[in-house]
């Protein structure tokens, strides 16, 4: 077993950063191109571009999450060191995605650019 | 499988292994690498620098006593907040953070010694030295004046003409470069070098929480060294970063050091929640309750924590939809700790809980930090944190957060510690009066100031007018801040005289299971007499056999031979017996190349540019000659590691500790860039006086020179170690180690050229100014892969590499 599974157990929180990041910057430079002045699918263009980025991070670790628990149910043991990671990639995953609907949730609440 | 005993048996191989381990007295103390003894001068040194803190709080404290009061003046007392708070941070909590960690993580990983220890003593001078700047200054009274996070304009060479602002700059940059070193040397430990059979679930939490913390270190640190090299260079070259007619922005720097600043809000808790989880258990008699979820919240807090640095720039003017992430944000990481908290309960609750003194101190850790918690939500509030920003309320919160959180810790982990570090007990008596003075004073300090805040007093304000009522506050705080004082000097009276008169320690005298318990007390330079082979989380609770055959040399490395000094690498995760580490004995390259960094620094703080560049050039060849020592001239086969395997050394195997140590080296290093990066685009997008009056313009055939060399040096470096791999000495070796050095003096060339040919001086604008530091940033770091690929050239020819010793080649090709 290599050390990346080590890496594999902590990918749901770098999703999760990635998401934030994305977040951060398509509001910043949103505001600044003035995408929020404009509309898509029925509501503003950059509410929509954020709650597009939120779904692809969802979805990625939504990914992430089934392939998690199929590991996890091959190694149940959590005595040994696999079944441990496996178990500590199904909680980080869980933790990622409860966490970006947190804070994804004010993209649907507030308005942008304000 | 059972060892036999050393030839000679235990008391000749603990002789044999005292005298391999020994260290210089007289001035080769300088030399000194091993973890232990750098370790305590880490904590003793973060110790001294912290009476200077507090010192420097009472004497904000005597001036804030009562209104209109000449006890300081302004200036005097803008140099003394600065400082209380730079020292509190940069030379007390982390320096003591990484000396506990220093000292301890090989001791509960069982370990003898850390992967890299020379680098730990350098990264010592560093602290050391930075610190003496930053403190020295004051003596002179030029010290920083313009707050501990140092915002510019304030801190620009427009408001602080003097040479204040760069002992700042370039005495913290010189401590930070300890940090991250220290930072690199936990994580390489932590990964690799713990105790056969300790996989990554049988590491006692201590080993996550510095894995994470460590980690933060190195993502987190970059940020502020690179805000303080562009604002030193702004102030020494007028090169516009911040300057915002120029277009540069002063958010930049805000952005920059809260990028830092609130990751080491979390570099300072977790380390004290490391100790009180690795503590409690042994207080409370049982394992500790939610391993695997700790382990979670841990890692969770170590992310999230690096999403709340806006919070604390609420007030600066960005939309409120950035706001409410950065709030959400700040609200969600108090769940982890949280998680931690009722874990911490929950051992208690479930265990037969010892009221001896370091218990006495967990419990008014656990009452106050979580009183900073449930504050921190409340400033995590935006429209609560607009009322409160800048008011004396923040800074009752940030100090039930920082003493809660780490101070009480380690007043805990040093009295729970004591008698493993010196043989001797501390007095309950006077350890319970201590703790009560401090309790007390410091809840009479910072509970009201709250109030004060409130009411609107504002922070970094030498003083305040009769009639806004505030006298009665601040005069209870001052009063509290003394109590408080008083109880310090308890404490340090007894941890003095507990050296003389404390009664000599049984073995293991709290019943802990982890691994720091099995050896003699004080323990033995060498730490254990063969390393353990562990089947659980406390090793010594459920192994009770364990610590009789390590001590009589029956486990991995009971033996000592050629005056080597041995430890055991492990595969990260599993833990299964991975290479033998040879360590590296006693040195002077450390101490010496300190010394070279800190003439750098010291020629740059003064202006002598050409002192700077010398210290610089020494430097680096020092470091070489430091590097040049490692390895061996020629293969050798599998090694004895004791219970019946055979394993290599670390120069024939994969995976060595190097390796290791420049990813996270390199981590730290893309750090900076990106935070560089960040700038680029930040100025481009916020500050006002853009787009700047000229872009770049070069001729097309001199960025496709540069790249197209950039590319020639990663064939070069690839080519060489795949060529050494196959076929040694007779290969093209040299050939692809010529063209990798050949091609890092062409792109360092281009790089360079590049901002000189293309733009105007970078004085004119913040554009001119990013790029040029970009490309500087490229061209130094191309100029130094010539070096590295001409010195393992040398490397070759010396005999140092084959097809089984390529780490210097494995190192060019990861830089």
């Amino acid at each position: 077993m290599s050390a990346s599974r080590l890496l594999l157990a902590i990918s749901g929180l770098i999703i999760w950063s990635s998401a934030f990041v994305a977040l951060y910057v398509a509001l910043s430079v949103g505001c600044a191109a003035g995408i929020h002045q404009q509309q898509a699918l029925g509501m503003n263009a950059l509410t929509a571009l954020l709650a597009a980025l939120i779904l692809i991070h969802l979805a990625a670790l939504g990914g992430l999450q089934w392939y998690a628990l199929v590991s996890w149910r091959k190694r149940r043991d959590p005595t040994r060191s696999n079944g441990f990671l496996a178990i500590l990639t199904c909680l980080v995953t869980a933790v990622s995605i409860v966490s970006l609907l947190f804070i994804g949730l004010p993209v649907v609440l507030v308005v942008p650019c304000v | 499988m059972r060892a036999p005993t050393p030839p000679g048996g235990p008391v000749a191989n603990h002789r044999a292994l005292t005298r391999i381990w020994s260290n210089p007295g007289g001035f080769g103390r300088l030399k000194v690498v091993n973890h232990g003894v750098v370790g305590k001068r880490f904590l003793v040194t973060g110790m001294l620098f912290f009476l200077l803190g507090g010192l420097l709080a009472m004497l904000m404290r005597a001036q804030l006593a009562t209104s209109n009061n000449a006890f300081l003046s302004h200036a005097a007392y803008n140099q003394v907040f600065t400082m209380h708070g730079t020292v509190m941070m940069f030379l007390f909590a982390i320096p003591v953070i990484e000396g506990i960690s220093l000292y301890l993580l090989p001791k509960l990983l069982g370990a003898r010694d850390l992967a890299f220890p020379r680098l730990s003593s350098f990264g010592y001078f560093c602290f050391l030295f930075g610190g003496l700047i930053l403190v020295g200054s004051l003596l002179f009274g030029v010290a920083p004046q313009s707050g501990w996070f140092m915002y510019t304009p304030l801190s620009s060479s427009v408001f602080s003409p003097g040479v204040n602002s760069d002992v700042w700059l370039l005495g913290v940059t010189f401590v930070e470069i300890s940090a991250v070193a220290i930072g690199v040397e936990i994580c390489a430990t932590v990964l690799k070098l713990r105790a056969a059979g300790m996989a990554l679930h049988k590491m006692p939490l201590f080993g996550w929480y510095m894995l994470v913390t460590a980690a933060m270190i190195v993502f987190g640190f970059p940020p502020l060294i690179l805000a303080s090299i562009l604002l030193e260079i702004e102030r020494a070259f007028d090169w516009p970063f911040f300057a915002v007619d120029r277009g540069g922005d002063p958010l930049l720097w805000q952005h920059l050091f809260w990028l830092f600043g609130h990751p080491e809000v979390y570099i300072i808790f977790l380390p004290g929640a490391a100790l009180v989880s690795t503590m409690l258990p042994a207080l409370a008699r049982r394992p500790i309750v939610g391993y695997t979820a700790i382990v979670v919240s841990v890692i969770a807090t170590g992310f999230i924590s690096f999403a709340l640095w806006v919070h604390h720039m609420f007030t600066v003017g960005i939309p409120h939809l950035a706001l409410a992430f950065f709030s959400a944000a700040s609200m969600l990481v108090a769940i982890p700790t949280a998680v931690q908290f009722f874990a911490w309960i929950a051992t208690l609750w479930s265990g037969r809980p010892v009221l001896r003194l370091p218990m006495l101190y967990l419990f008014g850790f656990l009452a106050i930090f979580v009183f900073g918690g449930l504050t921190g939500v409340m400033v995590a509030l935006v429209p609560f944190d607009w009322q409160v920003h800048d008011t004396h309320f923040v800074v009752a919160h940030m100090h039930y957060v920082l003493v809660g959180g780490f101070v009480f810790p380690l007043l805990a982990a040093i009295y729970f510690w004591l008698p493993q570090v010196t043989g001797r007990m501390a007095s309950e008596r006077l350890g319970q009066w201590a703790f009560w003075l401090i309790f007390i004073g410091f809840n009479v300090t910072f509970f009201i100031m709250h109030f004060t805040g409130l009411l609107g007093m504002t922070r970094r304000v030498y003083t305040y007018h009769p009639e806004f009522g505030l006298d009665l506050f601040n005069l209870i705080s001052s009063i509290g801040g003394f109590v408080m004082t008083m109880g310090f000097a308890l404490f340090l009276l007894d941890l003095l005289l507990h050296v003389r008169f404390g009664e000599p320690a049984r073995r293991n005298p709290w019943g802990a299971g982890t691994l720091e318990w099995a050896m003699l007390t004080p323990p033995p330079l060498y730490n254990f007499a063969s390393l353990p082979e562990v089947d659980s989380r406390a090793p010594l609770w459920d192994q009770p056999e364990l610590a009789g055959a390590m001590a009589g040399g029956r486990q991995f490395l009971g033996i000592a031979r050629h005056n080597w000094q041995e430890t055991l690498a492990v595969h990260a995760v599993t833990g299964e017996p991975d290479y033998i580490v040879i360590l590296p004995q006693p040195s002077w390259w450390p101490f010496a190349s300190a010394v070279a960094v800190g003439v750098f620094f010291v020629g740059f703080l003064f202006s002598f540019y050409w002192l700077a560049a010398a210290g610089a050039a020494i430097a680096v060849m020092l470091f070489l000659r430091w590097g040049w020592d490692n390895g061996i001239r020629e293969d050798q086969p599998k090694l004895a590691a004791g219970r019946g395997i055979e394993l290599l050394r670390h120069d024939m195997a994969t995976g060595a500790p190097g390796w290791w140590g420049l990813a996270f080296t390199h981590a730290a290093n893309a750090t900076l860039l990106a935070s560089l990066i960040f700038g680029y685009f930040f100025l481009w997008l916020v500050a006002e006086v853009w787009p700047p009056p000229a872009f770049i313009d070069v001729a097309a055939w001199l960025p496709l020179t540069v790249l197209a060399a950039m590319a020639g040096g990663a064939l070069g470096a690839n080519r060489a170690l795949a060529a050494m791999t196959t076929a040694g000495q007779d290969s093209l070796w040299l050939v692809w180690l010529l063209l990798a050095a050949a091609a890092g003096v062409a792109a360092a060339a281009g790089f360079f050229a590049l901002p000189i040919i293309g733009i105007g001086a970078p004085t004119v604008h913040a554009y001119n100014a990013t790029v040029t530091a970009l490309a500087g940033y490229a061209g130094l770091h191309t100029a130094l892969a010539a070096v590295w690929s001409l010195f393992a050239l040398l490397r070759v020819k010396a005999g140092f590499l084959s097809p089984a010793r390529t780490l210097d080649l494995q190192l060019l090709r990861l830089w």
